[in-house]
């Protein structure tokens, strides 16, 4: 880029960056001078020591206090030096290799101690289940005995009436009470299962998440492969 | 590069080569490089800085055809620069004690 191309996009940039008409003949005035005490043959030279024209405008918005693309990061950013932006960078990629290692020693870990983990989760399944199963057989048993010796009762009403009216009084008590329980025992059990369920998906998903290996590294005491 | 400039540093620097001798942009930055790799936008901002503090002034001279902006050292100017040296001299001595392992006993 020769002098006028570079000085004309300069103040252009500048123009639309919104600073004072002053400054940016300043700016402009400076910048014509190094390109013409630099020498007339060395323009593209000169050009290229001065980095882009975008570059340089950027530069001097900063130095004026114009928020460049009213991004208040970038400023930040512009602000580092290159090393420092080397370095952050080289940072990066190690904790982005980091993460992938982290991914895959939870995957390992996982999978050496799945026959663990497997059996527990299960053994704990399976006891919730039987205990949700016992509760609903009990119930299930209360209606069943009161069916059965009320009909039964009935049935001995004709033969040995005395003895009837006692099984009939005594499966009546049975439905009497299983009506009572039948209620707030199914909404229990079902609230069970629901909590259940929603304990293992959260579960699931807060292992997922955790994209920083946290827990296992809590469990690991913070080594890293 | 191993150490960068600070602004006070560039700024005492500046002071320091217009001090020689009235000067302008491209010269500056010229007589600068030889001790610190820096570029004409760097200069920019510490000339700017350096006028509105009132340490440098500027004028007009005809140069082949053209006027060139010369910088000037101002009285006050003049004054920063001493005051720089004072501390530049202690800050040398302070590091050199431990970078070069220069008298050491003295701290």
């Amino acid at each position: 880029m020769n002098r006028l191309e570079y000085l004309t996009s300069l103040r252009r940039i500048l123009e639309d960056g919104g600073l004072p008409r002053e400054e940016i003949n300043d700016a402009v005035r400076f910048y014509e001078e190094i390109f013409l005490d630099a020498g007339a043959e060395k323009e593209e030279e000169t050009s290229e020591n001065l980095g882009s024209p975008e570059e340089l405008a950027r530069k001097i918005l900063m130095d004026s206090g114009i928020h460049v693309e009213g991004d208040a990061v970038f400023q930040m950013e512009a602000a580092k030096t290159h090393e420092e932006q080397e370095q952050e960078q080289e940072y990066a990629k190690k904790s982005a290799q980091q993460d992938r290692n982290n991914m895959l020693v939870k995957l390992i870990i996982a999978l050496v101690t799945s026959p663990l983990w497997i059996g527990a989760l299960c053994a704990v399944g399976g006891v919730a289940i039987g205990l949700l199963a016992t509760a609903a057989a009990i119930l299930f048993a209360f209606f069943a005995v009161g069916f059965t010796m009320t009909v039964g009762g009935i049935v001995t009403l004709f033969t040995v009436y005395p003895a009837g009216i006692v099984l009939i009084g005594t499966g009546l008590i049975f439905l009497g009470l299983g009506g009572l329980i039948v209620v707030p025992a199914v909404k229990g059990i079902w609230k069970a299962m629901v909590s259940i369920f929603n304990g293992a998906v959260s579960c699931l998903r807060n292992y997922e998440s955790d994209g920083n290996g946290k827990s296992w590294r809590k469990i690991f005491g913070g080594r890293t492969v | 590069m191993g150490f960068p400039i600070s602004a006070g540093l560039l700024d005492s620097m500046v002071l320091s080569v217009v001090d020689k001798e009235d000067t302008y942009g491209y010269e500056i930055t010229q007589y600068i490089r030889r001790a610190v790799d820096i570029s004409e936008s760097t200069l920019y901002p510490v000339l700017r800085r350096l006028q509105k503090s009132e340490l440098l002034e500027t004028y007009d001279k005809e140069y082949m055809g053209r006027n060139r902006r010369y910088y000037h050292v101002t009285s006050k100017g003049e004054e920063a620069l001493a005051d720089y040296r004072r501390q530049w001299c202690i800050h040398k001595r302070m590091v050199d004690s431990i970078l070069m392992n220069e008298g050491g006993e003295n701290i």
